[in-house]
Parts: C-alpha cells; sequence; structure tokens
C-alpha cells in the first residue's frame, strides 16, 4: 500500500522511509507494515500500555483486592465517623484516604473506593467489549450483504439502518428496561447477569448501524475491483467472495471502527449506570459512583474525582489508540 | 383511605426523605430535639418572608393535601372544623377545636357527629360562616373537578361514594351532611368511627361560600377564614398574604397571628435558601424555609457553630421508614423474627447520614403521637444480632431462606439495600436486591402479586393518630390487587378485631393507648421492621422568634412563627 497525500500525519513518514533504506527492498505484508509504523507512534504505544494494563487490573480485580486485604461489597465501619454523618475518616479533602484504604472509602457505607473501582471496570469494560462484538458482528455481515448484494437487500437493510439511526436510544433503553428484567428474570437469568447481558445485547444492537454503513459504503467500491470480479468469473459464490475476497479487506475498518466505538460504550454504560438502569447493587460499576458521588462533591470531591478520573483515562487511551490505528491501517481516511 | 392520594403523599415523603438523606451527609453531632419552652409567644407587627423550592401544590382547602402547603394554608388561610395546638413539642400533635366549639359530639354509636360552630367566625368578606358553608365545602371535595385533595369524606358519608359533587347534583346536595340550623352541622357516617375529629382537622371540613366558589380557580384565590387574606399571588413566583380584618382572634386558640405580612417567594434551588439564611443578610433576617431542609454540605458547619445553631429547629418529621415483611411469602413467624434480629438499623441509618437522618424506630407509629407506646419486641442493639437471627433460622429449619428486598432505585437507597443485604446474608438468608424505578415504586409494590419478600417504605400520616398510621398499613380487608399500602399483607384476625374495636372507642385518650398497644401486636407478629423516625433540620433568620417544628406538620410552625 503506498502513502497518499490523505495521510496528514507527517512523522509517520519518516521511519518508514528510514527503515526501507536502511534494509533495502523487503516484501512486508500490510499488517507488518501497519505495526511496524504503530510502534514507532509514541501516542499509540502508551495508549496500548494504558489498555492492557487497565484491562490486566480489571482481570486481575479479586487477586489485587486481596493482596491489599479489601473487598468490594464489605461496609469497614472503622472508616467512616458516625459523628459525622458517616462521613470517611481523616485522609485529605475528607475522602479517608489511609494504608488500609489506598483511595479512600464510600461515604455512608466505607466500602473500599479502589475495590470498587476495580470491580466496577471490569462490569463497565466486559459490557462494553461484548457490545462492540455485537455491534460488529451484525453491522459486517449486514453491511457486507447489503453493500455487496445491492437491490432490494440493500434497500431494506440501508432503510433498516436509518430506522434504528432514528431511534431515541437512551430513552427507549430506560423505557424498557423493566420489561426485557422482568422477561430475564422468568427466563431464569436474574439479578446482574440479566442486567449485563441486556445492556450488551441492547448497547450493541443499537450501535451495528453506524457501522454497518461504514461497511456497505468500502463493500460497495471493492466489489467492482478485478479482485473480486475474478473470483465471481470463476465461479465463487456469494460467501467465498464474501468471506475470502472481501473480509480481508475489511479488517482496518473494522479494527479502528472497534477501537473507536469501546469508549462510546463505556460512556453508554456509565451513563445508564448513572441514570440507575444499569446493574443490581451491590455490584459496583463507575456509572454508579459516579451518581452516587455526585452529591459529595463539596464534602468528599475525591470520591467524585476517583471514579471519574478513571472513566476519563479509559475513554481517552481507547480513543487515542483508535486513531492511531486508523492513521496506520487506513491512511486515507481524512480526520 | 384513599389509596391513591396517600400513595402521593407517600411518594411526597419520599422527596421528603431524598432532601433530608442528604442534608444528614455532612452530619454534626446528634441534635436535640425540638426546645420545649411553653407556649410560644412574641411581637405583633413586621413582615415574614418564607424561601420556597416550588409554588404550594394547592391553597384550594378542598384540595390541598401535601405537607408545606397544609401547614402554610391550614395555619393562615382555611380554618378547618378542628385543628392542632401551636406549641412545641409532642404536644403540637395535640388535637383542638377550630371553627367548632368542641371536638365534635358522637352519637348512634359513632355513626353520627355533630359540630356547633362558633359565634363570630367569618369569612374576610365580613360575611358570618354558617353550617351550610360548611357542607358545601365538604360536598365540593367530592367533585371529579377538584382533584388532589384527601378522599375521607367520600369514603366515609352515607352515599358519598355515589355523590357527584356540588356542580353535577342539580343542587340536590349530600343528605348525609345536615344542617340543623346556622351554627350546627351533623355528619351521618356509613360506619362507626370514634374518631372522625381528626378527619375532620383536614382542609376539607374548610367552608367555602358557594358564591364565591371558582371551580378550579378558587386554588388562585380561596376565601380566607384565618388571620391572613392572599393579597397577591403570582404562581411560581409569589404569594402575599396581609392581615384579615373580619378575622376575630378570640375565636381562635391556635394562631398567633404575629407578623402584619407574610411574602413567600418561589422557585430558589435549596441550596440558596441555606446559603441566604446562614449569610443572614439584612433582608434575609426575617426569612424562613419552609419546604427544604438544612442540605448536607452546610448541616456540620450549620450544627457546629453556636450562632448558627440557635437559629435551627431540630425534630422529627413525622414520617417512619419501615422494611415492610411480606407475611404471605414469609410464612413463618421465626424467619421473620430473624429477620427483624438480623437488620442493622445502624448502618442502615450510616447510609443515610446517620444520627441527623433520625432516631432508630420500634414501632410504626411515631413518637409525635400520642397514640406512640414506648416498647421494644426485639431487645437488639441498633446494630442487630446476627447470631440471635441464626439460631432463630436454624430452628425454623430455613438455613438460606431466600429474601429479594425491593426499593425505588436512588443512589442512597442502593447503598441501604447493600447494607440490608449485607446483615441479612451474616444471619444466614440469601439475599438478591430489586430495585424499582422510583416514579412507579408504590404502583409496582403495591401489587400483592409480584411484590417480593421485603419492600422499603416509608409512611406519614394524614393526622396525628394511630387511626391514620395502623389501618391503612396493617387492616387485611384493605388488601387490594393493585394499590396497595399494607406491604406487609398482614391479614390477621386478632389484628382485625382490635382495630375495629380501636376505631370504635371515641375516648380519644383510650383509643390511643389502643393504637399503641397493636402497634406493639404488630411487632410481635413481625410484618415489619421499623427503621428510624426521620428527622429533619430547618433554619430561620436571626430576627424570627419561635422557632421550633411542629410535632404534626414536620416544618417550622407557620401559626406561632414572629419577626421582631
Amino acid at each position: 500500500m503506498t502513502m497518499s497525500a490523505g495521510d496528514t500525519l507527517t512523522q509517520d513518514h519518516a521511519p518508514v522511509e528510514d527503515v526501507g533504506a536502511h534494509k533495502g527492498i523487503e516484501g512486508r505484508s500490510l499488517g507488518q507494515i501497519a505495526w511496524f509504523r504503530l510502534k514507532h507512534d509514541k501516542i499509540a504505544m502508551l495508549s496500548m500500555f494504558m489498555i492492557i494494563l487497565i484491562l490486566l487490573l480489571a482481570i486481575l480485580a479479586p487477586l489485587i483486592t486481596k493482596v491489599l486485604g479489601v473487598d468490594p461489597t464489605t461496609f469497614y465501619r472503622a472508616a467512616v465517623d458516625p459523628d459525622k454523618g458517616f462521613l470517611p475518616k481523616g485522609g485529605p479533602l475528607g475522602s479517608g484516604i489511609s494504608g488500609d484504604h489506598l483511595l479512600g472509602v464510600e461515604p455512608g457505607t466505607g466500602r473500599d473506593t479502589l475495590a470498587r473501582l476495580l470491580y466496577g471496570a471490569r462490569i463497565s469494560l466486559l459490557i462494553a467489549l461484548s457490545a462492540t462484538v455485537v455491534s460488529v458482528v451484525i453491522g459486517t455481515i449486514l453491511g457486507a450483504l447489503a453493500g455487496y448484494l445491492g437491490g432490494k437487500m440493500d434497500a431494506f437493510i440501508s432503510r433498516l439502518m436509518d430506522l434504528l439511526l432514528a431511534f431515541p436510544q437512551l430513552i427507549l433503553l430506560i423505557a424498557m428496561t423493566p420489561v426485557f428484567v422482568t422477561l430475564l428474570d422468568q427466563l431464569g437469568v436474574p439479578g446482574t447477569p440479566g442486567r449485563v447481558l441486556y445492556l450488551i445485547v441492547f448497547i450493541g444492537f443499537f450501535g451495528w448501524p453506524y457501522f454497518g454503513r461504514i461497511i456497505r459504503g468500502q463493500v460497495l467500491s471493492l466489489r467492482e475491483r478485478e479482485f473480486v470480479e475474478a473470483a465471481r468469473s470463476l465461479g465463487a459464490g456469494t460467501g467465498h467472495v464474501l468471506f475470502r475476497q472481501l473480509l480481508p479487506n475489511l479488517w482496518a475498518s473494522i479494527l479502528v471502527f472497534s477501537s473507536l466505538i469501546i469508549p462510546t460504550y463505556i460512556g453508554t454504560e456509565a451513563a445508564l449506570s448513572f441514570l440507575g438502569v444499569g446493574v443490581v447493587p451491590p455490584t459496583p460499576t463507575w456509572g454508579n459512583m459516579l451518581g452516587d458521588s455526585v452529591r459529595y462533591a463539596r464534602v468528599d470531591p475525591l470520591y467524585l474525582f476517583i471514579p471519574g478520573l478513571a472513566l476519563f483515562t479509559v475513554v481517552l487511551f481507547f480513543n487515542l489508540f483508535g486513531d492511531a490505528l486508523r492513521d496506520v491501517l487506513d491512511p486515507r481516511g481524512s480526520r | 383511605m384513599t389509596l391513591r392520594k396517600n400513595a402521593v403523599r407517600l411518594a411526597a415523603g419520599g422527596a421528603v426523605l431524598a432532601l433530608t438523606a442528604t442534608a444528614c451527609g455532612g452530619g454534626g453531632g446528634s441534635s436535640s430535639s425540638t426546645k420545649s419552652s411553653g407556649a410560644p409567644k412574641g411581637d405583633k407587627g413586621g413582615t415574614l418572608n418564607v424561601l420556597l423550592i416550588a409554588d404550594f401544590e394547592h391553597l384550594d382547602p378542598q384540595r390541598n393535601y401535601v405537607s408545606s402547603a397544609l401547614n402554610f394554608g391550614s395555619r393562615l388561610l382555611t380554618r378547618s372544623l378542628t385543628g392542632y395546638a401551636s406549641v412545641p413539642g409532642p404536644n403540637g400533635s395535640q388535637l383542638v377545636p377550630d371553627l367548632a366549639t368542641d371536638l365534635g359530639k358522637p352519637s348512634d354509636g359513632n355513626k353520627t357527629w355533630t359540630f356547633t360552630l362558633k359565634d363570630g367566625v367569618k369569612f374576610e368578606d365580613g360575611s358570618a360562616i354558617k353550617c351550610a358553608d360548611v357542607k358545601y365545602g365538604v360536598e365540593r371535595s367530592m367533585s371529579d373537578q377538584i382533584t388532589a385533595g384527601p378522599q375521607y369524606a367520600k369514603q366515609y358519608l352515607v352515599g358519598g361514594d355515589k355523590y357527584v359533587g356540588p356542580y353535577k347534583d342539580g343542587g340536590k346536595g349530600l343528605d348525609s351532611i345536615q344542617c340543623t340550623d346556622d351554627k350546627t352541622i351533623v355528619f351521618k357516617l356509613n360506619k362507626a368511627i370514634g374518631d372522625f375529629n381528626y378527619t375532620t382537622s383536614l382542609p376539607t371540613f374548610s367552608p367555602v361560600p358557594k358564591a364565591k366558589d371558582t371551580n378550579i380557580k378558587y386554588d388562585d384565590h380561596p376565601v380566607s377564614t384565618g388571620p391572613y387574606k392572599i393579597q397577591s399571588y403570582a404562581r411560581q413566583k409569589s404569594l402575599v398574604l396581609v392581615r384579615n380584618e373580619n378575622w376575630d382572634p378570640e375565636t381562635d386558640t391556635i394562631r398567633k397571628a404575629y407578623p402584619d405580612k407574610i411574602v413567600a417567594t418561589f422557585g430558589l434551588d435549596p441550596a440558596v435558601i441555606d446559603q441566604r439564611l446562614i449569610a443572614d443578610a439584612p433582608q434575609d433576617q426575617t426569612a424562613i424555609m419552609l419546604d427544604s431542609s438544612i442540605q448536607a454540605e452546610n448541616l456540620a458547619s450549620v450544627l457546629n457553630d453556636p450562632n448558627l445553631k440557635k437559629r435551627t429547629a431540630a425534630g422529627l418529621d413525622g414520617f417512619v421508614r419501615y422494611l415492610a415483611i411480606n407475611t404471605v411469602k414469609v410464612k413463618d413467624l421465626k424467619v421473620r423474627q430473624a429477620i427483624e434480629y438480623a437488620i442493622n438499623k445502624e448502618s442502615y441509618r450510616g447510609t443515610r447520614g446517620g444520627a441527623d437522618a433520625g432516631d432508630y424506630a420500634t414501632g410504626t407509629i411515631t413518637p409525635v403521637m400520642k397514640s406512640h407506646k414506648d416498647f421494644n419486641v426485639y431487645d437488639a442493639p441498633p446494630t442487630g444480632d446476627p447470631a440471635k437471627a441464626k439460631g432463630l433460622l436454624t430452628s425454623a429449619n430455613a438455613m438460606g431462606f431466600k429474601l429479594k428486598i425491593d426499593f425505588a432505585n436512588t443512589p442512597t437507597n442502593a447503598k441501604s439495600g447493600a447494607a440490608f443485604k449485607e446483615a441479612l446474608d451474616k444471619a444466614g438468608f440469601k439475599t438478591t436486591l430489586n430495585p424499582i424505578n422510583p416514579d412507579t415504586y408504590y404502583d409496582v409494590i403495591g401489587k400483592p402479586k409480584t411484590q417480593n419478600e421485603l419492600s422499603l417504605a416509608g409512611w406519614g400520616p394524614d393526622w396525628p393518630n394511630g387511626s391514620s398510621v395502623i389501618p391503612p398499613l396493617f387492616d387485611g380487608k384493605q388488601i387490594v390487587p393493585e394499590g396497595n399500602q399494607n406491604f406487609a399483607q398482614l391479614n390477621d384476625p386478632e389484628v382485625q378485631a382490635k382495630i375495629a374495636a380501636a376505631n370504635n372507642e371515641t375516648d380519644l385518650t383510650k383509643q390511643a393507648a389502643l393504637w399503641g398497644d397493636l402497634d406493639e401486636l404488630i411487632m410481635q407478629k413481625a410484618a415489619v421492621v421499623p427503621l428510624i423516625y426521620g428527622k429533619t433540620n430547618q433554619i430561620a433568620g436571626s430576627k424570627v422568634k419561635n422557632v421550633y417544628l411542629h410535632a404534626f406538620y414536620g416544618e417550622l410552625d407557620m401559626a406561632a412563627l414572629a419577626v421582631q
């Protein structure tokens, strides 16, 4: 793949040409080129490192909290002051930060903020990542079908996407929650697992049209290319063309889109938990931590700041990484 | 009892709780209860400013049903047949005659109640208040156009359920309200009610002159019978009251009417109300808060400052917060008793801000009522007694008993729910939480079929007697498929027989004792876990006198406030 005028990140040029001159001409795959360029993008590497770190922290939450001797649901009564309205005892800015509670405790209960933050990350990331998978799978299949088959199929899928894009998702989600939660209850998936499943399916389902449109556009241009015509003229079926010929050319878009949509979904999950349609207490998520902390903004500002910072960090690094990935994989994409 | 309207009051209570719960986040030391310095005294004159979050829902007496509006309307503008004394402390919930000469005379086995109007009581236009005006007022409360008010008249009076109100009855009126002469009014009830005179304290029983009735527009200018009349009323903005020259203090033992003028300002942020009253700038020195309480971030600093604390009033808000045990789903008394011992009230109260949120409750009748009885059926510390709970659960062969707790999904309730779960699981239960959308909470748990084992609820009575607590919450006959309020779903013949007996007792002192005994009996049957008697803190400007919380209204007493 050649560099095009559309690429605006000039610092990317240097390493590629540099190395090329040094090592001489060598056949390199698209993946190798991309990885090479990614490696030399400092922001990309930093955000990748941070994302891996956050994922590790979330996955290892039970282990970390065990080592620290804290638990997300235990009420640490010694850490709150019954004479001062059960606000955290001591610590900077009334946060209750101490050797036992590295990020302080929750006002009113004394539950450990760090433990709740780590366990909250598990739920937030699980929902965001899974919903992304749902969006990407549905979006790729339907988008590719619409683009490749054209005609009535295209019209039907495109109108469906328009319809879903026009839906006020958040309001619908809030309105539908009681209905679906009861349904899941009856199907034997009660409480938090049921709500998590529901959020994944719902967020994922309403997100796919954004992606479906991009894929459809890509396929529309790809299907006129020579290699597709060659495959068809050799008698390849729709399935073969879609998955063997087109899909490999779509990977770049899929990766870029996924990394950009994950932070959006993290935000959506937080917003929903903030509004009280999220998981069932006492399961923590960043959204419900933020929802509770707003009232304590004056007396315990760090309690608001900590989950806010966590959300900010994750969203920022996923976005930065997504941007970098787009520059690397899809140099023609405009900013 | 009117299910829907009480639910409204319940919901309003929820809002009050939200305010007080926030108010308590900052928490000072446990504050002393209402100062009890005898009858309030003050100087006449001056202007009292009332700073409010929102306009009153209704001042039309037949539509007035929400705390602050009740306090403001009943204490300043619209008198009823009976009312409540304006004194600090628990005596404030003492029933006293208002427009009537006495507390009414029951006859015919408590099915007929006769009241006599005082001499010299007048409307703001100088015309004398006659029996026909009271009759007309009660009749209009039954019209479907006069909404949002209590519906007791419709339920209690003979033929009330079928009566369509004075606008559509073709001038016939309701026969069960009789005027034997201009001064004497007789109510015929469809059942024996020994304390009907508590019901007549509601503004439903305020007189309305038929000629001045403007239907729903009456809300903007109810014709005053009290010490003040409306001078101007800009909805959502401000309300100005001036003296009603036709009110004779000789006829009124309740209202002190010290200020010459009362100005209410609506649409203020509760934080702004706090700041203005704390700052005590000259124009706010004669101001009070009414529909808000001191906010979380300010409470600690206010209560720790002796100069500010002097200007505050702390006390019970009249609400009881409790966890109803669904006796249909939790049939075994031992399991219910185990729940009583397991619940950690200290940690529940902590999630609402500690001691400033309320006092630990042992029954459902709050201590500000005469019917309150001091007892503690489950003698456990506030932190609960998990060992005893475990023992009961084991002896009932019910270790791992599954409980699901219904609560309105607010951040504070989510923490309270977690506190219940922690305590119950420790005692050997298996608890899950069921957060429900706050807007529909009481509708959802009001369906007995789908209600879960435990439901978090609050109750503020319509009048300060056990008859407004025990029957609506525990009478098995009042369990309905939708809009149910008997959240314990208690359907117990012994309780029902005693409710009937208490309802039929005319001697209010004796009746109060009967309600107290019933409260204790219901606790022995472990139908609810009483959590706290809610508390509230209000503050007034430095030139306001007689600053105390009224035992029934749970707010500063509008009838007694004075300015220097």
